[in-house]
C-alpha cells in the first residue's frame, strides 16, 4: 500500500509524508464524518418519509453510521490515490447535503 | 494498513489502555461500591418481593427529600443488598444520595465517594472531561479505532492461524511481545470488536446529532433535539406541579403489584415519585432487567393520588434491538461466569495493548538510539504511565476512599472530590517518574503498584476490620472479591517486578547482546505481520 513513501519509520523527516498523512487523517475523519452525517441525515428523513416513526429512524441510521464511518475509514487509510480520496469525500458529502436540504423542504 | 495499525495504536493506545482498565473494573463496579462504601456491607439482602416501600423507607424518603422535585428508589438485590434512595437537590442542580437498610429502613452512615459506579464506570465512556461532552467524543474516536485496528489487524496478519498456537516467551522480549499481542488479540478478537461497536451503539444519542436534528425540527436546537429524542424513544412521562398540596400517597407495594401483572411477572427495581407532595404528583415504575440481556425500557406511570395508570411505554422494535445490543455491552443480566468472561476479556484487551506498546518500542530502540531519536523514550514513558500508572493510580483512589476522614473539605474539594483528586495526581507523579527513570520505571512501578494493592488491602482491614476470611464467613462477597483481586495484583506485580529486576538485562539487549546483522529492526511490518 501506499500509505507513505517512506517505508522506514522516522528514518528521514520528510515534509512530504507528513503533508500525505494529514491529508488522509483530514479527509477520513473530518470529511468521512461530514459525508457520514450528511448521510445519516438524509437516509432519517427518507426513512420517516417512507413512514417510520421519527425515533425508530433515528436509532437505525445512527446504527448504520457507524458502519459507514468504519468502512470509510478502512477506504480512506487504504485507497492508493490522495487527490481521489479527497474527490470521492467531497463529492459524497455535497451530493447528500444537497439531497438533504431537497428532502427537508418537501416536509 | 500496517502502517495504520502502528500509528493508529501508538497515538490513540494510551486512551484505549485507560477505556479499557476502567471497562474491566466496571464489570464490578458495584462490587467495589460496597468496598469503597462500607456501611453497605450487608450480608444477607432480602428477596426483593419481601421488601416493603411503604411505611418506613417512603416515610424517609419523604422527609429527606422534602421540597424536592422528585426522589426515587432502587430496590436491593444480591450485588446491592441496600436500598438506594436518590433525590434531587434543585437548587445546585444535582441528584443526591443515602442508602437505606432495607429491613430496617435506617439510614445508613454516609461516605462522600463516587466508587466505581460514579468514577470508574463513567469514566470508561467519558473520561469525566463534561465540556461540551469531549470525553464522549474522544472515547468514540478511541471506539472507532479499535474497530479500525481489528480490522487491520487482521489484514497485516497474513499468518493468524499458525501464529495463534506460537509463544515464545524465552525468546527476546521483541518476539514474545508480539506473540503475546497476537494472542490476546485473537482469542479476545470477537469480544473486543462486539464491544466497541456496541459502545458506539449505546451513544447513538451524542455521536450522530444529524440524525435526529434532522426529524426533530420544532426543536430550538441541537440538544433540545436530543431531549425530544430521548423523550420519544427512550420513553418519558411528564406532568407540571399543580401547587397545591396533596399529602396522601397510594401504596407503592401495590403499584409494584399491580405492575407486575402488567408486565407478566416482570418486576419494578426503580420506583419514582415525582413532585412528592404536591397535588399533580405521579409514580414512575421501572422494569428490571435482571434476567435478560435486554436492557428494556419499560416504564408505568401512576397517580400518586389515585393511583390509576397515566402512562405506559415500551421500546419500538428497532430501539429494543438498540437495547439489546447495549445489554450485551453492559452485561446488567445476573450470570456470575459471564461477569467474570467479561472482565478477563476486558483485562486481555489491556494485554493486547500494553504488549502492542512493548512490541513498537523494543522494535525502534537501537534504531532509534542510534540515530538519537526520542520517540522511543517518549512513547516508553507514555506507555509505561498508561499501564503500570494507571493501575497505581487506581490503587491510591482505594487508599484515599480507605484514609480520608468523613468530614474532610480541603481546598474547595469535598471528599470525593480529594478521592479523584488524589488519583489524577498519583497518575500525573507516575509520568513523571517514568520520564525521568527510564531504565527502571517498569521495575520501580511494578513494586509501587504491590505495595499500593496491598496498602488498600491492610487499609481495608485497619478500618474496617474485614479481611478475607471473616468477609467471606460473613458471606461479603464483594469485599472478599475486591480484597482477593487487590492481593492478586499486589502478588503478581512483586513477581514481575523480581522477574524484571533480575532480568533486567533483556531490556538492554537491544542495544548490546545482538549481533550487529540482527539489529535490522527500522522494519518491523515487512518482518511477518
Amino acid at each position: 500500500m501506499k500509505f507513505s513513501a517512506n517505508t522506514k519509520p522516522a528514518s528521514r523527516f520528510s515534509w512530504i509524508a507528513i503533508f500525505k498523512i494529514a491529508a488522509r487523517l483530514v479527509a477520513g475523519i473530518g470529511i468521512g464524518y461530514a459525508g457520514c452525517a450528511a448521510i445519516v441525515a438524509f437516509l432519517t428523513l427518507a426513512f420517516v418519509g417512507l413512514g417510520m416513526e421519527r425515533s425508530e429512524a433515528v436509532v437505525l441510521t445512527s446504527t448504520i453510521g457507524f458502519v459507514l464511518y468504519t468502512a470509510q475509514l478502512v477506504w480512506a487509510f487504504s485507497v492508493a490515490s490522495i487527490a481521489r480520496l479527497w474527490a470521492y469525500s467531497l463529492a459524497v458529502t455535497g451530493v447528500f447535503l444537497v439531497a438533504y436540504f431537497f428532502l427537508s423542504k418537501m416536509y | 494498513m500496517a502502517l495504520l495499525h502502528t500509528w493508529a495504536g501508538v497515538i490513540l493506545g494510551s486512551l484505549l489502555f485507560a477505556i479499557f482498565w476502567m471497562g474491566s473494573l466496571s464489570v464490578f463496579d458495584k462490587e467495589i461500591d460496597r468496598w469503597m462504601i462500607p456501611s453497605t456491607r450487608l450480608s444477607t439482602p432480602l428477596p426483593e418481593e419481601k421488601i416493603l416501600l411503604d411505611g418506613v423507607i417512603s416515610a424517609t424518603a419523604n422527609r429527606i427529600a422534602k421540597g424536592s422535585s422528585q426522589w426515587f428508589v432502587r430496590l436491593p438485590n444480591e450485588r446491592v443488598p441496600v436500598v438506594e434512595l436518590r433525590w434531587r437537590d434543585d437548587k445546585e442542580k444535582v441528584m443526591l444520595r443515602r442508602y437505606l437498610n432495607p429491613q430496617t429502613g435506617e439510614v445508613l452512615e454516609h461516605t462522600d465517594t463516587l466508587a466505581g459506579t460514579g468514577f470508574i464506570f463513567p469514566f470508561h465512556f467519558n473520561l469525566h472531561l463534561k465540556w461540551k461532552d469531549l470525553g464522549y467524543w474522544l472515547v468514540g474516536l478511541a471506539g472507532i479505532t479499535m474497530m479500525l485496528m481489528v480490522i487491520s489487524g487482521v489484514v497485516v496478519h497474513r499468518k493468524i492461524f499458525v501464529d495463534f498456537f506460537v509463544f515464545r516467551p524465552q525468546k527476546k522480549n521483541r518476539r514474545a511481545s508480539l506473540d503475546l499481542h497476537n494472542v490476546t488479540a485473537v482469542i479476545g478478537l470477537p469480544f473486543h470488536f462486539v464491544m466497541a461497536l456496541s459502545g458506539l451503539i449505546i451513544f447513538i444519542a451524542i455521536y450522530w446529532p444529524s440524525s435526529y436534528s434532522a426529524v426533530y425540527p420544532k426543536a430550538k436546537d441541537v440538544a433540545g433535539a436530543r431531549s425530544a429524542f430521548n423523550a420519544e424513544g427512550y420513553g418519558q412521562f411528564r406532568r407540571a406541579k399543580a401547587g397545591t398540596d396533596q399529602t396522601t400517597l397510594v401504596s407503592l407495594d401495590r403499584l409494584r403489584e399491580t405492575a407486575r401483572t402488567s408486565w407478566d411477572g416482570g418486576h419494578a427495581n426503580f420506583v419514582r415519585v415525582w413532585h412528592p407532595g404536591d397535588d399533580a404528583s405521579y409514580v414512575e415504575l421501572r422494569r428490571s432487567y435482571a434476567d435478560s440481556v435486554s436492557m428494556t425500557l419499560d416504564q408505568l406511570y401512576y397517580d400518586a393520588d389515585t393511583g390509576k395508570e397515566l402512562y405506559n411505554f415500551s421500546a419500538k422494535p428497532i430501539m429494543s434491538i438498540q437495547r439489546f445490543v447495549s445489554g450485551l455491552h453492559f452485561n446488567q443480566f445476573d450470570h456470575w461466569l459471564l461477569r467474570w468472561l467479561y472482565f478477563f476479556g476486558g483485562l486481555s484487551g489491556c494485554v493486547m495493548i500494553a504488549s502492542g506498546f512493548v512490541f513498537w518500542i523494543e522494535s525502534r530502540r537501537a534504531d532509534h538510539e542510534k540515530k538519537g531519536l526520542g520517540g522511543v523514550r517518549i512513547v516508553e514513558a507514555l506507555t509505561i504511565a498508561s499501564v503500570t500508572g494507571l493501575m497505581i493510580a487506581t490503587c491510591v483512589f482505594f487508599i484515599a476512599n480507605r484514609l480520608l476522614p468523613l468530614e474532610i473539605k480541603f481546598a474547595g474539594f469535598d471528599r470525593a472530590g480529594l478521592e479523584m483528586l488524589a488519583f489524577y495526581c498519583a497518575w500525573t507523579l507516575t509520568l513523571v517518574h517514568a520520564a525521568s527513570r527510564p531504565k527502571r520505571a517498569w521495575v520501580d512501578q511494578c513494586y509501587g503498584l504491590a505495595c499500593s494493592a496491598l496498602i488498600a488491602v491492610i487499609l481495608n482491614l485497619l478500618t474496617t476490620g474485614h479481611h478475607i476470611v471473616f468477609a467471606s464467613q460473613q458471606q461479603l462477597w464483594a469485599v472478599v472479591g475486591v480484597d482477593s483481586l487487590l492481593v492478586a495484583t499486589g502478588l503478581l506485580s512483586f513477581i514481575v517486578a523480581q522477574h524484571l529486576r533480575n532480568n533486567s538485562r533483556v531490556f538492554r539487549t537491544a542495544k548490546t547482546d545482538l549481533p550487529a546483522d540482527k539489529v535490522i529492526i527500522s522494519k518491523p511490518e515487512s518482518q511477518h505481520i
